[in-house]
């Protein structure tokens, strides 16, 4: 059985199970994010292999079955409801402690499901981008030169050498002032002429602000690599962050081939790493210099997909079935 | 860097016409009307210099065109080395489904057996179905027949009906039923476009009273984008992946089309699509169809192949086709002069043009 861990908004998902259903592969089950999840037993003995057995959305699936994982997106949630104790402070311990038991268990469920064949990786979702910085750097792949600091006259010091974008250290959430999303995507920063009263400030990420011919996004699955170059600079409007869509003349995204000696660093970078998938950011510079930016190991794939007509959904299908029973059943011309 | 070449966008194809060229623009779903000698340049001359093509064509304009191209971002400029990165756009075209369209051509009769269709339909798990009604319809059994396809796996609804229906019962029908994409209300009072959610409410005084009336092509309906684009080089623009079940219950390719692989009472889809005849049409691609093949339009065109300039030659053009490809002009511009009139088609079933003809026709048009 294919197990699919994912979201149920999710377009990506729908369209590769379409492709599964196409070719005949029944034998998968969907959790989604929110979906109830019920742990009828994990044993872990002297006698036999370790097993589990769940009930999730009604149905029975123990280890034995899965003989794929596909971690697309999302967690495993367990709804914890609790007694009421008079006392809040009792029952907010309470709650903390039940997560943390929950947490174990599904850590190791999901650990389990990671020694199968596997997709995707849901310890690998977060994304710490200094660490990326510098593994990129390790992996021989240029990275925009970077500094956080707190300290105002660091940071007026950066900006006098370069021109600079900001951008959060964590990832873009939504927060919402007077019914309007404050904007926490990138931005070009320029210095300040008046100090903050006491010169200090959050810390932030600086990265200089790298002249760009071309943005790319480049789609990994295993070793297949899908890229789509971005023209982004002929318009004002999205200059610095490709993703402030501009609706009237859409951003040209095109085929583009990674040079063999760029994609060799970032499979050594998610060698280094652990992602057998993920999607990158990368500029290319008008001296053609090509500068990795961020990687979200599960991003989006629709846009990229449908740009470059590269039908990914499709060949994420046949890659998972090539690793499971079904996969001597793909008619050869599918593959 | 000096940026001296040019590469096109991968998404900006040129499509050759007699006459004249289109560049289709996939992503912006959109085209541009160029010159034949452009085109020629764009298809032939793809990794020479800017420089290098003004000098290679004196005669031409290749300066202004090309700041043309550069301004409307058909192309852009890059260096010799950046060319190979740039791959042209693969054009392949799949589907999860074994067909992707369903038409249901609904009488009084045939509404007694929808729980079949449905049932026969959901089998596949077909995205699209397109419901037409012929004749009037009350507001009771059209919402049965959407109610039964709305609880199936149908992704979307398209629906052609008589109007006799007020604005608010067709609103909250549309409300009610996010799977309704398009409908077509016939002979209204009047003419108009809306939108309401998410769906397009078409109104037209036309009378659609049986499947006749399909076929027309009108630019209008012509659609420039990555999907159909793709589809039409290897397909059929009308008849690929689509079953139908006319108002008798037999199950078609189209409800105009002659040939019937039995009727949905008795007949399987499964079994009629495993009629060796069933898709027969599906593989005519424009690039296939007389006439069609010389036209700017044929990777946006709806195609038509049950009414044909040549009935039996199923490689003619769609009879109910009002443009001239090879002057370049609809019915109804000036000037314009139908296809048979500067051609025939011989025995084998070809077009044969009478290119002497139509070049001092043009020369008179268009001039030099
Ligand atoms: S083949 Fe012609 S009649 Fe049939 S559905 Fe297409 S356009 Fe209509
Ligand atoms: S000749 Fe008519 S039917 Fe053929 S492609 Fe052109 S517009 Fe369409």
């Amino acid at each position: 059985m294919l197990l699919v861990l994912s979201q149920s908004n999710d377009l990506t998902t729908d369209k590769v199970l379409e492709w599964f259903l196409y070719y005949n592969y029944n034998n998968v089950l969907r959790i989604n994010e929110k979906d109830f999840i019920n742990i009828k037993e994990i044993h872990i003995n002297n006698y036999n292999e370790v097993d589990f057995t769940l009930f999730i959305k009604n149905k029975r699936i123990s280890l034995s079955q899965v003989n794929f994982f596909w971690y697309r997106r999302g967690h495993l949630h367990k709804k914890i409801k609790l007694a009421n104790f008079s006392d809040n402070e009792t029952q907010i311990q309470l709650k903390l402690f039940l997560d943390a038991e929950w947490s174990i268990c599904r850590d190791f469920i999901l650990n389990r499901l990671h020694d199968k064949n596997s997709l995707g990786n849901c310890f690998k979702t977060k994304v710490n981008k200094l660490e990326n910085l510098e593994r990129a750097k390790k992996s021989g792949l240029k990275i925009p030169n970077s500094i956080v600091s707190e300290n105002y006259r660091m940071i007026n010091k950066f900006l006098s050498c370069q021109a600079c974008i900001t951008k959060p250290i964590s990832e873009v959430v939504n927060v919402m002032e007077f019914n309007r999303y404050i904007d926490l995507s990138t931005k070009e920063v320029r210095i300040e002429k008046k100090p903050l009263s006491n010169g200090l400030i959050f810390p932030s990420l600086l990265q200089n602000n790298i002249d760009k011919w071309i943005e790319l996004r480049v789609f990994v699955v295993y070793d297949q690599i899908y890229a789509m170059a971005m023209f982004s600079q002929n318009n004002k409007k999205t200059k610095s962050d490709y993703r402030n869509y501009d609706n009237e003349k859409m951003n040209r995204g095109v085929p583009f081939i990674l040079p063999e000696k760029i994609g060799n660093k970032l499979f050594q970078f998610m060698r280094e790493s652990g992602l057998d998938t993920g999607s990158f950011d990368f500029i290319v510079t008008n001296q053609r210099e090509y500068i990795f930016l961020e990687v979200n190991p599960a991003g989006n794939i629709e846009m990229l997909s449908e740009s470059c007509n590269y039908y990914v959904e499709k060949k994420i299908a046949e890659i998972i079935l090539k690793d499971t029973e079904h996969g001597q059943f793909i008619k050869e011309d599918y593959k | 860097m000096n940026q001296d070449y040019y590469k096109l966008f991968a998404c900006c194809v040129p499509v050759r016409g007699y006459l004249r060229s289109a560049v289709c623009d996939l992503q912006r779903k959109d085209y541009w009307l160029i010159p034949n000698d452009l085109c020629d340049i764009l298809l032939k001359d793809k990794d020479e210099s800017v420089n290098n093509l003004i000098e290679k064509h004196k005669g031409i304009d290749v300066k202004g065109y090309f700041e043309y191209l550069f301004e409307n971002e058909i192309c852009f400029p890059c260096d010799q080395e950046d060319l190979e990165l740039f791959p042209e756009l693969d054009k392949q075209w799949h589907i999860p489904f074994e067909f992707e369209t369903c038409i249901v051509d609904f009488a009084a009769d045939l509404i007694k057996e929808l729980p079949k269709i449905v049932d026969e339909i959901s089998d596949f798990a077909i995205p699209n179905v397109q419901l037409r009604f012929y004749s009037e319809i009350s507001q009771k059994e059209l919402k049965q027949v959407i109610n039964a396809f709305f609880n199936s796996k149908i992704k979307f609804i398209e629906l052609i009906v008589p109007n006799i229906f007020c604005e608010e019962f067709i609103d909250d029908l549309v409300l009610e039923t996010s799977k309704i994409r398009l409908i077509v209300l016939t002979s209204s009072q009047n003419r108009g476009r809306r939108d309401v959610e998410q769906a397009t409410v078409y109104h037209t005084e036309q009378v659609v009273d049986t499947h006749n009336h399909c076929g027309i092509i009108q630019e209008e309906q012509f659609v420039c984008e990555m999907r159909t684009f793709c589809e039409s080089t290897k397909f059929n623009s009308c008849l690929n992946c689509k079953v139908s079940i006319d108002v008798d219950g037999n199950i078609r390719n189209c409800p105009s089309m002659k040939e019937s692989f039995g009727n949905i009472r008795n007949t399987t889809i499964d079994e009629a699509l495993s009629h060796p005849d069933f898709k027969k049409y599906w593989s005519i691609s424009k690039d296939t169809i007389e006439v069609c093949k010389d036209c700017e339009y044929r990777h946006m065109c709806t195609d038509c192949r049950a009414y044909l300039k040549q009935p039996g030659n199923i490689y003619s053009q769609p009879a109910k086709c009002f443009y001239n490809p090879y002057i370049a002009k609809w019915k109804g511009d000036d000037g314009y002069i139908p296809v048979e009139e500067y051609g025939l088609y011989n025995e084998e079933g070809k077009f044969v043009l009478d290119k002497l003809k139509v070049d001092s026709l043009n020369l008179e048009l268009w001039g030099a």
